[in-house]
């Protein structure tokens, strides 16, 4: 016979093979293609795993690779590099730790909600997770930010357990005699523990800009927590030397944080730089005269903090939660939101089951998932679009644990209804489980309106949002480099970093990359020339024919105005998955 | 520290804060009224010049006899109570901007009232026996509900402003507390569909709103008893009379929208209003479905997942949401300067706190009145969400008294918790205070930045524009005005004091062309030069800056004088030009 446990184990490994079905299969066809930062990720991990430099040529950066001048964290190109050297430098490879780190979030969600509430919940939390659009979405692309938020979580899932074995043993120990072998097993077993929570937040600094805010807070709550249950100062000796190693750690973090680059890319992006705040304050203030009072009460501070409210705010929009999801294609399928339409119902409902539970349930959970929510979404609040479904991805979780409370309450309700109801037909078991039956239509008509629009109508519409073509357009003009060896090569950057893709599906040899990043002309980060081949901002810029030009179609066709039919050899268009044109190849004599 | 805050306590006991609140609530709607805004906006116009003539004549500006459901007005189909209140105004206070107004600041002070009464029927534990303790607990909820209603910008700006939305929003909540009271005196449930038909009477979209309120008010509270919903239909209890009233209060309201069903403008109206953009005709729905269905395989599955009503759904529950927005309620309210200032919500910042508050343990405490602020407020904000302009402060405006409610329930409920010990006590206080600066900064702002910042929104100038040029007309043969708003006739027909019945001008389309025989609107350009100026011998040619800069000939050939007239920021607004022939 199966018991409770066994029946949880098998709802867990089945959990995690439908939420890894959805995530592994068909990796390199939806999305249709690779973006521009997945072929900069792809090609710095195998230029890494060749010759242990990045394209540039710097070896084995520690906090960030410079890329295209935009310092990415470097993570990421860490955890692709044993792939690639396995499995070669393929697009389905480059979105594969994204992935496996998708199934690590189903765990440590599971794990989490387990500890923080039961099994039954924990359950709801990993399957909604393993099937949510969002979590789904930022799987299956190379997105550094979902393998930041699989070691957040696995950070906050440690630092969870390391409380829970604490109390346990400590409210144990009294009781028991141990033996002096046993105690210090345990002493080590919480000690590793406490060190896995450190490790864990802050390889999540190294992958992803926001967590380097969201896992220092996070780390922060469990030390406050440390000191409150005063374990810290009664076992200082062994607690400070792990901190003090830890901190030594993301050290290189902080060194990086004043490099030029870094601070360009940072102004680009937060409110802080917004002179219009600024400016608005001033003019108040200027109106009143600069008094005092204005001084105080239009102060630019209260403009920032009034933006970052708002900002804060509006990722609860449920337009954007529930309806029609982030803007950017990239981050949603736009015909729905980044949750189902259902689970609008049951966030309510678990906003609310939390509300009137907060005697029952201990308080100290709830402020717990109140403070992620919070740090998980501070630094999102602080950039300049919003909302932002990417940049507050370590908020997923946390929505969904929310959702799975809402539906546990409603299920509580109908059992209570049912129970106290005079009519006999509402007695009937049958009738008690039709809501899970009702539940699981809904869930499944929404899960198939997401498949099929995610793999029918969003990689057809927005195959152009993915660069759809560099693949194509690459092979086209290595097939006429071997047709025509002394052609100069020209390719418009009209889509975007060409010289990334065209090393990346040439399968260019990085020790070629790395010889020239001296020499050739670049801007900021990325390449103008490689080889005989050009990198141009617009056809205008051809110099010398003979050549092979790769543009947009409209610019080429407007550039051949000047040229006889008779000089184009070759003309080639390739298009989009929507029956766009995107490349125009063509070969002048 | 301890003894400061129980004589802060004490003194909330006593009757004389609420009556200076109350007292400083009355005085923001009432301190320069007519002046804060700095004008009016074209529909106050439109009502200002048709309450003139009503006054004057009883006639409107198109002759029509006042009591009619529906104005033409300048072409948008005015309904009637706000015009009417108006003229009442014009006969006693003459025609300028208070008296348009103050029919809207009227009604805002009747909305704190109708709103500490209705929060004393739904929210007082009736259970316990009067007492100092029940008593005192009135009291706090009637400065709650003064703190979130009197001094929150939603009702502040429309209650200094003609707009009939806020006129009729407070006529709707004041049908709703006849509903309510209605428990003590049963006729007062024939009395509310009267109200409930002036309401629709002053704005549209309450035709929709109240009879799911009525509805919602009588499944909850007229045929249930008690907190839970026991039917009062089993229990033996079910009264004939009451249904008897119910249907009867139902039919009457019916029968009394008869007149605006049959007034000769409806259908007209009903297509002026279809006509602005929605999502209704923002897309070819059924071309967008058809292209999503090819993209797919078209089966039976994608001609339901991408049904043309389903794409639609969603672009109404889009526009929908927006209006639910807590930054929208709370942070930035309406984008447009007429209907919010930009910075302030369309309540107080900090009531977020017992708003949150009051949705949960409103719900945990009394789920029946919960559901009918939210089922008041979902309602409301159906009409709002059909337009693109959304979040929409001025349409959502019949959402006011649910929300606020919801708000006065938490807030109340924020100083219940705050007696349980020192330390919730010094938040509270603190909190308070916290909540007394920001409506201190909101105040000073609207009285002080507001005016100059939202001057450009509510046309200001085009007053003095009017009036300039009315002055000018005995000094010159013939004045023409280039067109500067799209009705630039009202300005003139509300202000000019000679022209006291309107029944000599000729209207098209319900626009003039002419005013006074001399006063001609005439779209201007260099060519039109030639048609006028053989024709007079001195002619004024007057226009917007803008129009002058880019379209008129700037030769000085007998142009004698010409004065401009400067906006608030300083700018040049209009320009007006005097030719004189030797």
């Amino acid at each position: 016979m199966l018991n409770k446990r066994k029946i949880y184990l098998l709802a867990v490994i089945l959990i995690l093979i439908i939420g890894a079905l959805l995530r592994l299969s068909f990796l390199e066809k939806f999305p249709p293609s690779l973006y521009w930062e997945e072929a900069a990720l792809g090609y710095d991990a195998y230029s890494i795993s060749q010759t242990g430099r990045d394209h540039h040529g710097n070896s084995w950066p520690i906090a960030a690779f410079k890329s295209f001048g935009d310092w990415k964290p470097s993570a990421y190109f860490y955890a692709l590099a044993p792939f690639i050297k396995l499995f070669g430098l393929k697009a389905w490879v480059v979105r594969l730790p994204a992935a496996l780190a998708g199934i690590l979030i189903i765990f440590f969600s599971l794990n989490i909600a387990r500890i923080l509430f039961n099994k039954k919940i924990a359950l709801l939390t990993a399957i909604l997770v393993s099937i949510s659009p969002w979590a789904i979405l930022f799987s299956r692309a190379a997105w550094e930010v979902n393998l930041a938020v699989a070691l957040l979580y696995g950070g906050i899932y440690f630092g969870l357990k390391f409380f829970q074995v604490l109390v346990s043993h400590s409210q144990s120990d009294q009781a028991l005699t141990d033996s002096v072998n046993r105690k210090t097993r345990i002493q080590q077993k919480i000690l590793s523990l406490y060190i896995f929570h450190l490790l864990f937040l802050i390889l999540a600094m190294y992958a992803y800009h926001g967590t380097r805010i969201t896992a220092p807070l996070i780390g922060l709550w469990f030390f406050i927590k440390l000191i409150k249950e005063k374990v810290f100062f009664k076992k200082i000796k062994l607690f400070a030397p792990i901190l003090l190693l830890t901190a030594c750690l993301a050290l290189p973090i902080f060194l990086s944080l004043s490099r030029p680059g870094f601070k360009i890319r940072f102004a680009q992006t937060n409110i802080f730089s917004d002179l219009s705040l600024v400016e608005q304050s001033n003019a108040a203030r200027n109106l009143h005269h600069n008094s005092p009072y204005s001084r105080l009460f239009y102060h630019r501070y209260l403009y920032f903090a009034k933006a970052i409210s708002i900002n804060f705010i509006k990722h609860f929009n449920f337009d954007f939660l529930f309806i029609s999801g982030d803007n950017n294609p990239r981050h949603s399928i736009q015909l729905m939101g980044q949750l189902y339409h259902i689970e609008l119902i049951f966030f309510l409902m678990g906003i609310f089951y939390l509300g009137t539970q907060l005697k029952k349930i201990k308080l100290n959970k709830i402020t717990f998932l109140a403070f992620c929510l919070f740090a998980a979404i501070l630094p999102a609040s602080m950039t300049k679009t919003t909302p932002h479904a990417l940049r507050i991805l370590p908020a997923m979780p946390i929505f969904i644990m929310l959702i799975a409370l809402g539906i546990n309450y409603a299920w509580q309700l109908w059992q209570k209804f049912c129970a106290q109801a005079q009519q006999k037909f509402l007695k009937k078991r049958a009738i008690l489980y039709s809501f899970w039956l009702l539940l699981i239509i809904i869930y499944f008509a929404e899960f198939a309106f997401f498949i099929r629009t995610y793999t029918k109508i969003y990689s057809h519409q927005y195959s152009q949002s993915w660069q759809y073509g560099y693949q194509q357009m690459i092979a086209q003009i290595n097939n006429l480099k071997k047709r025509y060896p002394n052609y100069p090569i020209y390719i418009t950057k009209e889509q975007g970093r060409p010289a990334m893709y065209y090393w990346f599906f040439s399968q260019t040899d990085p020790k070629k990359v790395q010889a020239q990043a001296k020499i050739v002309k670049k801007d900021q980060g990325e390449f103008l020339e490689f080889d005989n081949i050009k990198f141009i901002n617009s056809v205008g810029e051809i110099n010398n024919t003979p050549a092979i030009v790769a543009a947009s179609k409209e610019t080429l066709i407007d550039y051949l105005k000047n040229y006889s039919t008779d000089k184009i050899k070759f003309s080639i268009d390739i298009n989009n998955l929507a029956d766009q044109t995107v490349w125009k190849i063509i070969v002048i004599e | 520290m301890k003894k400061i805050i129980n004589k802060i306590i004490a003194v909330l006991k006593q009757k004389w804060p609420f009556l200076l609140l109350f007292g400083a609530a009355i005085f923001v709607r009432f301190y320069q009224l007519g002046k804060i805004p700095l004008s009016l906006y074209i529909d106050e116009l439109a009502i200002l010049v048709d309450a003139k003539s009503l006054a004057n004549t009883g006639y409107d500006m198109h002759g029509k006899p006042f009591f009619q459901a529906m104005f033409l007005s300048y072409g948008d189909y005015k309904l009637p109570v706000y015009v009417w209140l108006a003229a009442l105004g014009v006969k006693l206070f003459g025609v300028n901007e208070f008296a348009l107004r103050l029919p809207s600041a009227l009604a805002g002070v009747g909305t704190i009232f109708v709103m500490i009464l209705l929060a004393k029927e739904l929210f007082s534990d009736t259970k316990k026996t009067p007492s100092i303790v029940s008593a005192c607990r009135d009291n706090i909820l009637k400065i709650c509900s003064i703190i979130v209603v009197g001094f929150s910008p939603w009702s502040l700006l429309f209650s200094r402003t003609g707009f009939e939305g806020h006129v009729g929003q407070f006529f709707l909540s004041l049908a709703v507390l006849l509903l309510f009271l209605s428990k003590k005196n049963k006729w007062l449930i024939l009395v509310s569909p009267f109200v409930a038909a002036l309401s629709v009477y002053t704005y549209f979209s309450v035709r929709f709103v109240w009879p799911i309120i009525y509805l919602a008010w009588g499944i909850l509270f007229l045929f249930t008893t008690g907190k839970k919903f026991k039917s009062a239909f089993k229990n033996n209890n079910f009264n004939k009379k009451k249904f008897a009233f119910f249907v009867i209060s139902g039919l009457i309201f019916i029968a009394l929208l008869q007149p605006m069903h049959r007034n000769e403008y409806y259908s007209d109206s009903n297509k002026f209003r279809l006509s602005t953009r929605s999502v209704l005709n923002l897309k070819d729905w059924p071309v967008e479905a058809n292209k999503l269905r090819e993209i797919t395989d078209n089966t039976i599955v994608d001609r339901i997942f991408y049904h043309r009503h389903l794409l639609l759904m969603k672009a109404l529950a889009e526009n929908y949401t927006k209006n639910l927005s807590l930054n929208f309620l709370f942070l930035t309210g309406d984008s447009n300067l007429r209907h919010g200032t930009q910075e302030h919500g369309l309540f107080l910042w900090p009531l977020i706190i017992p708003f949150l508050l009051g949705l949960i343990s409103l719900a945990k405490n009394n789920f029946k009145v919960f559901s009918f602020l939210i089922i008041w407020w979902l309602i409301a904000l159906l009409p709002a969400s059909a337009p693109m302009e959304v979040p929409h402060a001025l349409r959502s405006l019949n959402a006011l008294a649910p929300i606020a409610l919801l708000i006065i329930f938490g807030l109340k409920k924020t100083y219940l918790l705050s007696t349980k010990n020192i330390k919730l006590k010094f938040t509270a206080c603190l909190y308070f205070l916290i909540l007394g600066i920001a409506a201190f900064s909101f105040l000073e702002f609207y009285f002080i930045q507001y005016p100059i910042k939202s001057a450009l929104a509510w046309q200001d100038k085009h007053k003095e524009f009017a009036i300039t040029l009315l002055n000018l007309q005995d000094t010159t043969e013939y004045i023409y005005v280039h067109p500067f708003s799209s009705e630039p006739h009202l300005a003139f027909l509300a202000y000019d004091k000679s022209l006291q019945n309107f029944s000599s001008l000729e209207f098209i389309d319900g626009n003039v062309n002419k005013i006074d025989q001399k006063i001609e609107f005439k779209i201007l350009n260099k060519h039109e030069w030639q048609n006028i100026f053989p024709f007079h011998k001195n002619f004024i040619i007057a226009g917007n800056y803008y129009w002058y800069l880019n379209h008129w000939p700037k030769d000085a050939t007998y142009l004698k004088n010409t004065k401009f007239i400067y906006n608030s920021l300083g700018d040049k607004e209009f320009v007006i030009l005097i030719y004189e022939k030797p």
